[in-house]
Formats: structure tokens, C-alpha cells, sequence
């Protein structure tokens, strides 16, 4: 019998809308449970493209109340950035930093 | 249009060693690449699947490229230059035969990656290895940023991140009162030409995105800010501000539809902004996958810029996306379109991430999590910070017009501003 066709819900880290459904299967229920056990929106976009969609699914299950639905810690860089680029910013300890220039 | 770009001799860059792409000043590596029909850019970690540009507008995390010898660099947000050197990550050979991707056929049941091949060790260590190699992220850069980069501190009375459309009108309304402000935007200028007609304010840092904010950081929290890594200019930037308005937009999450990751599955808005930015209208046939009527004014939008008639579907009417290594098609109950784009037209999402980190409490809203705001757009927050935080537009929910929330956010900010002046 042929398979039926992927859902992805994380495409980052391709976690399917079928291994999802397995976790909360498990008995996993928050986002942040979620996230630990498929590796959803741990990838590139670290969950803009997926946080929605999982929210949608957890409350169609009926495994979440809207009001208590939380995301998952959002940490930085937010953005890309380069590991020189970051080494520019000032030691807190030494305000003479030659990179330093307030304006 | 201010920036006078276009009309020159065409650039060209170089796609995985063999192709050549013509481009234009207005393209990012992205848009040259979709335009020459290019919609692949690299393979899925898991399943090895063929995995392109989705959402064009800097969110998602599958138009990574290596672009002149830096790896992972977004092709969307990606300004060309002529004789830029582009290839494909993660990838094994030219696509379609690539042996990797037969992982998605042997294991089509799915992957568990909690008990596959845990015993006996010997083949759990090969696995740890062939998975390891196949995953991640390119490989290190081949040369080395040679510009030496520069970090400011600021302190501005009112930093504004995003200059979209309602980050503009609040920035520049501010300015107009002789408000300290600094404005943050990630796009370049063209991109916030095309976004809208409206002025832009006049200290508006451009390409450079909000990487994090630190409100428990001493002396009064900061905000970090910084350039795209490989560009010629690497900025880093400290603010201190005392005011912060989140003008920081929405997203587009995808869609729960069967085989919604094939390349040429793209965002409806990403798709607009795009041939907004180029100038060019697409000539590939394109299906609309909507959920909402703001995605069918969206579709209305697009249509003006593809020369072929839109077909527009409502995303419960769809059975299933259809292709291999890019999409072909769209299956309804009443009959198969084909296409070379699926234009996905989601419910937005607010971007919340840095309004979480800033201390703003959230809840979800229907669409995504979005702040919790009084009338004026003051956020609630989760724990003391150190300044005052403000959300405004598409991540408040503020769909059309934006002009009535900025202006209360403007009287608002001012007002505080005015008092602790006095004080």
C-alpha cells in the first residue's frame, strides 16, 4: 500500500505532522514537551515557521487550553551574526576599549 | 524610487559551479535564482528531502547557501553582486542524484530517532557518524572576514525595532517631536521602498537585525544589534534605550498540507514583496493556497505581478501538493492544477520571540502569540525590566491601517517622556 504523503510541521528539522501526533500519543502535552522530544523548531528558524501550526494541532487534540499555550524560550542571536562581529562588543571590565565609541 | 537600480547591464552569479544566473541590482540571490527556475537550494536533515526558499522574507531556515565562501547565508535576504559564487548545502553531488535522498524512500514509515539502531553499539556509533555528517550546517567558511568591525553604544529615548509599516509612521511621528529615536530595520532600502510609501525615519540603521535584548544586563539593560555576517560592513551596536516600540511584523508559518515542503512551495507574502522588489512579473504558472479573506487580498495583490491567471484554493478544499524534486501541482476534490509555485497565503503570526526576551508577556491570539497591550499599545510584562515596552502593528493584531494605534502609541510615548522630562 502506498504511503500516504508527509505533513511537515517543522521543516527545519523535518519533524511530520504524523510524529507529532506519536508524541502526544505518548502522552506528552506542552509545547515546550514537544519541542524536547521531536526536535521541532530547534533548527534555522528556531520555530517561526512552526510554533503556529503546533499550537493549532495541540488544540484541535484538545491537549491545550488556549490560555495557558506559552512558546518555548526564545534565545539569541535572533538573527545571524558572525563570531567577529560579536568579539567587538567591549569587555564590561575594561570601559577603554579601543572598539568602544559612545554617540 | 530613490534608489536607482535597474536598468544597467545585467549581473551575473554563479549557481553551483555550472549554472549562470542573470540578475538584476534588485534581486536578491534568492529572486535570480527562482526566476531562472531554480527552486532547490539544499537537502532536509532527516529524510534528505529537496528543500528550497519558503518564506522570503528573512524567517525561515531553509534558503541557507554557501555565497562566496561563507556557509549558511539567507539567499532571501541576500543583495546580488556580479560574479557571486553560489552553491548548495548539504548537499551530495548534482540534485536528483544525490544517494542520500534514498533515505526518504527506505524510510518512509518515518523516523524514530529515539530507537533506531540503539543496539548493537558498533552500528549505533556508524550511524552517529553518517548522521553527523549529513546533518548540521555546511561546512566552515573558506575565507576570512577581513573588515575589522566596530561597536557603538546608544542611548536613545525611544528605540524603535522594525520600520515596516507601523515602526515608521510611530519612528518618524516621534522624530517629528524631536524625540531622541533610533530606528532598526534588518531589510535594506529597496526592500523598505517596495514595503511602502511612506517616509522613512532619519536615524534609521539599515541591515542590521536585533540579535537579542538583555533586560536584566547592568546599567539598564541593553539591546544588541548587528550587520549580516558577510557583508563588507560589520557593525555591532549596544543600546540603552528607555522606550522600546516592537514594530516587529508578523511571520508565515506554513501549512499542514501533505507534501507542503517541496521546493516552489513559497509564502504568498514573501512571493508579493519579492516581485514587488524586482520589478519583474513571474511568468510561471502559480496556485494560491488560502485560509483566510486577508489571503485572498493578498492573491488580488499578487495577481498584479504574475502574467498568468492566478488559481486560488482554499486550504480545506486541498488534497495534497504533488511533485519530487520541486511542486508540480495542487489535487482537489474536483481536479489536479498544475503549477511551478504554490503561493501559501497563512494566517500571519506575530513575530513574539524578541518581545519575549525583551520581558513582554504573551498569549496566544488565534494567530500566534502576540503581546498583551492596554489601548495604547504599552506592554504587560513578566518581571520588572528597565525600560518601558511598546508593541505596535501586525504583532499587535492591527491589520490594515495602522495610522490610529501609532498615533495613541506616539501621544502615549510622548506624554511619559514629557513627564519624566518635568520630573
Amino acid at each position: 500500500m502506498k504511503r500516504p504523503p508527509r505533513v511537515f510541521v517543522c521543516r527545519c528539522e523535518d519533524v511530520t505532522k504524523s510524529e507529532v501526533e506519536h508524541a502526544l500519543a505518548l502522552g506528552l502535552q506542552r509545547i515546550e514537551e514537544i519541542k524536547r522530544y521531536t526536535g521541532l523548531g530547534t533548527g534555522p528558524c528556531q520555530g517561526r515557521e512552526c510554533m503556529a501550526p503546533l499550537v493549532q494541532i495541540l488544540l484541535e487534540a484538545g491537549q491545550l487550553k488556549p490560555e495557558r499555550a506559552q512558546p518555548f524560550t526564545p534565545r539569541p542571536p535572533l538573527e545571524p551574526v558572525s563570531f567577529g562581529t560579536l568579539a567587538s562588543t567591549p569587555d564590561p571590565a575594561d570601559p577603554g576599549h579601543p572598539g568602544e565609541r559612545d554617540g | 524610487m530613490a534608489s536607482d537600480v535597474g536598468n544597467r547591464a545585467p549581473l551575473k552569479i554563479n549557481f553551483d559551479r555550472d549554472h549562470v544566473i542573470e540578475a538584476t541590482p534588485r534581486d536578491t540571490v534568492a529572486s535570480a535564482m527562482l526566476r531562472a527556475g531554480h527552486v532547490a537550494c539544499t537537502r532536509s536533515p532527516k529524510y534528505r528531502r529537496v528543500r528550497g526558499p519558503y518564506c522570503l522574507l528573512g524567517d525561515c531556515g531553509t534558503c541557507q547557501l554557501r555565497i562566496d565562501g561563507h556557509p549558511n547565508i539567507r539567499a532571501c535576504t541576500t543583495i546580488v553582486r556580479d560574479g557571486m559564487e553560489v552553491a548548495s548545502q548539504n548537499t551530495f553531488g548534482p540534485p536528483g542524484v544525490d544517494p542520500t535522498g534514498l533515505i526518504d524512500h527506505v524510510f518512509s514509515d518515518g523516523i524514530d530517532h529515539h530507537h533506531m539502531m540503539v543496539k548493537p553499539r558498533i552500528l549505533n556509533q556508524l550511524m552517529q557518524v553518517t548522521a553527523r555528517s549529513l546533518t548540521g550546517f555546511g561546512t566552515l567558511p573558506d575565507v576570512t572576514i577581513e573588515a575589522t568591525p566596530t561597536h557603538r553604544q546608544l542611548r536613545p529615548d525611544v528605540l524603535v525595532i522594525g520600520a515596516g509599516t507601523s515602526g515608521r509612521l510611530i519612528a518618524h511621528a516621534l522624530e517629528a517631536r524631536g524625540i531622541n529615536v533610533h530606528t532598526y530595520d534588518r531589510r535594506d532600502r529597496l526592500a523598505l521602498e517596495v514595503w511602502s510609501q511612506q517616509p522613512l525615519p532619519k536615524h534609521l540603521e539599515l541591515e542590521m537585525g536585533v540579535i537579542g535584548a538583555y533586560p536584566s544586563e547592568g546599567n539598564g539593560g541593553r539591546v544588541v544589534a548587528a550587520s549580516s555576517p558577510c557583508g563588507e560592513d560589520q557593525r555591532l551596536h549596544s543600546i540603552y534605550p528607555r522606550h522600546i516600540v516592537l514594530a516587529l511584523g508578523s511571520r508565515q508559518p506554513t501549512m499542514l498540507l501533505p507534501r507542503n515542503d517541496l521546493p516552489g512551495v513559497v509564502a504568498a507574502r514573501g512571493l508579493l514583496h519579492m516581485l514587488q522588489r524586482t520589478g519583474k512579473k513571474l511568468a510561471a504558472p502559480v496556485v494560491v493556497i488560502t485560509r483566510d479573506p486577508a489571503g485572498e487580498r493578498l492573491a488580488t495583490r499578487l495577481q498584479e505581478h504574475v502574467s498568468q491567471p492566478l488559481k486560488v484554493i482554499a486550504h480545506t478544499d486541498v488534497r495534497e501538493l504533488v511533485g519530487s524534486d520541486r511542486v508540480r501541482a495542487v489535487v482537489t476534490a474536483t481536479g489536479r492544477f498544475d503549477c511551478e509555485f504554490v503561493a501559501l497565503a497563512p494566517t500571519p503570526a506575530p513575530a513574539h520571540e524578541l518581545a519575549v526576551m525583551a520581558g513582554a508577556a504573551v498569549a496566544f491570539d488565534g494567530r500566534g502569540f502576540a503581546p498583551l497591550t492596554d489601548d495604547t499599545g504599552r506592554c504587560q510584562t513578566t518581571s520588572p525590566v528597565p525600560w518601558d515596552l511598546w508593541a505596535s502593528g501586525s504583532l499587535r493584531g492591527v491589520a490594515d491601517d495602522h495610522s490610529d494605534q501609532a498615533r495613541q502609541l506616539v501621544e502615549a510615548i510622548t506624554a511619559d517622556i514629557g513627564a519624566a522630562g518635568a520630573t
